[in-house]
């Protein structure tokens, strides 16, 4: 982490670096939102505010059902960092484990795996994901669920391939003749080299799990009000995009500085564990 | 040299205007024909065949493609006047209508509309193998008979008062029964009728067009658009490819007034909204409960700060504009009230949560109230679990029983409360549907003696006065002593359309007459 800011700071990466600011206000703000409001304010209906002008008591205003958008906003933040950290990880490491297997082994079940996994990048993600939840029904979960699994197979295949190219890597071919076996080459000797590709998929992938997930919720497939989630705070307020603004810019901005945050970030992470590319200096 | 700039400034300029019209095209276009009517709502249908549709939205098209018996002559519901039957008379006993139907008279398709015809339709709505959702509207008829082609007899057991006001229902449309046998199940896509419009093409979800079937026909086209979001109607509206937009959002209306190419109609709706609760589950199975919560919603609030004053806090079972609407009183905003009323039931408050349903879009505002409520409830301390479904999928599901599980008989057990609204203008079907013992869309499993006989008496009191104060007493039964929902609000219909269009009328029930509106 400190040599990854060092880095940034060293190269002149301020892009990124102030991405890495961002996602750290983010981060304290989803983590902490129990410190600053309460979930009371979060979601207690309260109709003499609706629709509420910024002021200070209430720094964005109020949705429609007169809530605060701060506090809603800060207790979203914990939902969307919560459904894109959560799947991400289940996809990764399911990524790893499937993809890892089917690079290291060549045989007739790991060729159908993989070509079971192409079937479903086929699709688009979304479509997977929303075929996914119709059967699960909506909620957090199911949605968690739902983008992990449709993103199981970018993961599988992309990790896939390096494998297949290390394991015939000379050191690997040496440690196998010294006896070492299946585990000890996979866990020592390949997976240690799919660092990086794991850093910055992840990163950018988390982008895209915020971007599915709101997308999802926006339709109405993610977690039922009063939860706030930041796409379904936009689709419930959008018909006020002409008469009170603020209840529908609130949301979208924060999602859309959060995402560029990640993908900022995933630039950085690219040049910094990819040392061909860090000499272009700043971009 | 200096002529050739002029040619080429002038093409140049020719070039602009042509661009400039092709993108004012499509809305001179739209203003200039005038003989197309395009109507944009925010639903689409399941079906066109009007014994067993029971949207709303396929009604407003089957009020101008079919032709009942008799009709309501106005949208006050004052009075049924002639339809196919020119006439008609009632025997003695008050057993016997026979209806004496209008000369010459075809249906689209060349059939003539004759008393066979009815019979056939009639008895197909009655058939319980047809099993139309409709089908208990015409139960009480015993027996349909053809006299001569132009006469038509019905028999009812009892005497039947709302026999006319049943046969105005749009699920009695006279539909071509060549037609029905060519088409069977397939009906629904082929609808023959013999109203001034007839159907051209369905594309589910896109659009459906009626042409004109008779000279005297306004239009020579009606053009119905399903556009689900209310903001994206005003645009068409304001971009002139669309005449008339209903389901205006309440926030969206000052932006309306202020267009002058746009104006505003607001009509009241006989549309009541309400959380109907699931008696046959705990807590709503007890009456003490249903009771008590109807403190805890401010139906004042919901009103003026979701719907923008755009609807009324009911203050009886019915809107205004149902036949036997007399307001009672509101019920208070009193949560300490419910609070105390419900503690005397659950001691320790209730254990479980409450799973709400909502409807996304299909009511005005419909989950937005229904998220609202919720936060009443939790005010009062009951856990709740909310979900907000789409339309087709919500209805779906609310009209499926729940396997293995006795609950409510003809509706799901999952949930303990789930938005609806009815815009049923007639007191019998608005009350005996829902809420009578063992009708098939009394799907909460409400049951209440008293109801039922008082709707029962009902319908066999041919005297209109003495009729309406039985459906009083329902209607005061069904609001304090014994209620099975938690009213919410009395819906208004937000109509915006452009100015060349007048004449526009439309029933309580949220019917538009479109058959009658002009443009200029």
């Amino acid at each position: 982490m400190i040599a990854f800011l060092r880095f940034l700071l060293l190269t002149g990466r301020w892009f990124a670096l102030l991405g890495v600011g961002v996602i750290a206000l983010f981060l304290l703000a989803a983590v902490c939102a129990p410190l600053f409001f309460s979930w009371e304010e979060a979601t207690r209906v309260n109709l003499g505010d609706a629709l509420a002008a910024p002021s200070a008591a209430l720094p964005l205003g109020a949705d429609e059902m007169g809530r605060s958008m701060v506090a809603r906003l800060v207790w979203g933040a914990r939902v969307s960092l919560l459904v894109a950290g959560l799947s991400v990880g289940v996809a990764l490491i399911a990524g790893l484990v499937i993809g890892g297997l089917c690079g290291f082994y060549e045989n007739r079940l790991t060729f159908v795996t993989m070509r079971a996994m192409d079937a479903i990048i086929s699709f688009p993600r979304i479509l997977v994901a929303i075929m996914l939840i119709t059967i699960l029904g909506p909620g957090i979960v199911s949605l968690t669920l739902a983008i992990a699994i449709s993103s199981v197979p970018v993961f599988a295949r992309l990790f896939r391939g390096p494998v297949l190219s290390l394991k015939k890597r000379d050191y690997v071919v040496a440690a196998r003749s010294l006896g070492a076996g299946d585990g000890r080459l996979l866990f020592r000797h390949v997976m240690p080299n799919l660092t990086a590709l794991i850093v910055v998929q992840g990163s950018i992938s988390l982008a895209e799990a915020v971007l599915i997930a709101s997308g999802l919720s926006f339709l109405g497939l993610g977690p039922q009000p009063p939860v706030p989630e930041w796409g379904a705070m936009i689709a419930q307020s959008r018909s006020h995009l002409m008469s009170t603004p603020h209840v529908v810019l609130a949301p979208g901005i924060a999602l859309f500085v959060f995402v560029l945050a990640l993908n900022l970030v995933g630039d950085g992470l690219r040049d910094f564990s990819d040392p061909r590319a860090s000499g272009t200096g700043g971009r | 040299m200096t002529r050739q700039t002029g040619t080429l400034s002038l093409d140049r300029r020719a070039l602009l205007g042509g661009a400039a019209g092709a993108l004012l095209a499509p809305g001179v276009r739209a203003q200039r024909a005038n003989d197309v009517l395009t109507f944009i709502e925010g639903s689409d249908f399941d079906t066109l065949d009007p014994a067993i549709s029971r949207t709303r939205s396929a009604e407003i098209l089957f009020y101008v493609m079919f032709n009942r018996l008799v009709r309501w002559t106005d949208t006050s519901l004052s009075a049924i006047g002639p339809d196919l039957a020119e006439s008609w008379t009632i025997s003695d006993d008050k057993l016997t209508w026979t209806f004496r139907l209008r000369e010459g008279v075809r249906f689209h398709d060349g059939t003539a509309a004759d008393a066979e015809a009815v019979k056939f339709c009639i008895d197909r709505l009655r058939d319980p193998a047809f099993g139309s959702p409709n089908r208990s509207l015409y139960t009480a008829i015993t027996a349909v008979t053809v006299v001569d082609p132009r006469t038509i007899r019905f028999t009812t057991e009892q005497p039947h008062a709302g026999l006319l006001e049943n046969l105005a229902e749009s699920s009695a449309s006279i539909s071509s029964p060549t037609a029905i046998r060519r088409h069977g199940r397939n009906y629904g896509r082929n609808p023959v009728g013999s109203g001034p419009y007839k159907l051209e093409e369905w594309a589910p979800g896109e659009r459906t067009v009626l042409t004109r079937a008779v000279p005297s026909a306004r239009f020579r086209q009606i053009i119905y658009r399903p556009v689900p979001e209310g903001e994206a109607r005003l645009i068409e509206l304001e971009a002139g490819t669309a005449d008339i937009a209903t389901g205006i959002p309440p926030e969206a209306t000052a932006r309306v007034r202020a267009n002058p190419r746009l104006k505003l109609e607001v009509i009241p709706s006989s549309f009541q909204v309400f959380f109907e609760l699931n008696c046959a589950r705990p807590p709503f199975n007890d009456v003490r409960v249903r009771r008590a919560i109807q403190f805890a919603v401010d139906r004042e609030a919901i009103v003026q700060r979701i719907l923008g004053g755009f609807g009324t806090v009911p203050d009886s079972f019915v809107a205004p504009g149902v036949q036997s609407y007399e307001p009672i009183g509101k019920h208070p905003y009193d949560p300490d009230r419910a609070k105390r009323e419900i503690a005397a039931v659950f001691p320790g408050g209730f254990p479980e949560k409450i799973v709400m349903w909502t409807s996304s879009g299909r009511y005005l505002k419909d989950q937005q109230v229904a998220e609202a409520v919720q936060g009443y409830l939790n005010a009062i301390g009951l856990q709740t679990e909310f979900r907000a479904w789409e339309w087709a999928s919500y209805q779906q599901t609310l009209y499926r029983r729940t396997p293995n599980v006795p609950g409510t008989g003809y509706g799901t057990n999952a949930a303990h409360m789930w938005v609806l609204g009815t815009s049923i203008p007639t007191a019998d079907w608005r009350l005996s549907r829902r809420y009578q013992t063992g009708q098939s869309a009394n799907i909460l499993g409400y049951s209440d003696p008293r109801v039922d006989d008082l709707l029962n008496r009902a319908r066999v009191t041919l005297d209109p006065a003495a009729r309406l104060d039985l459906y009083h007493q329902a209607n005061r039964l069904l609001w304090q002593d014994n209620p099975p929902n938690i009213p919410l609000y009395n819906q208004s219909q937000i109509i915006a359309m452009q100015r060349g269009i007048s004449n526009f009328n439309a029933f309580a029930f949220e019917i538009p007459l479109l058959g009658e509106v002009s443009k200029s």
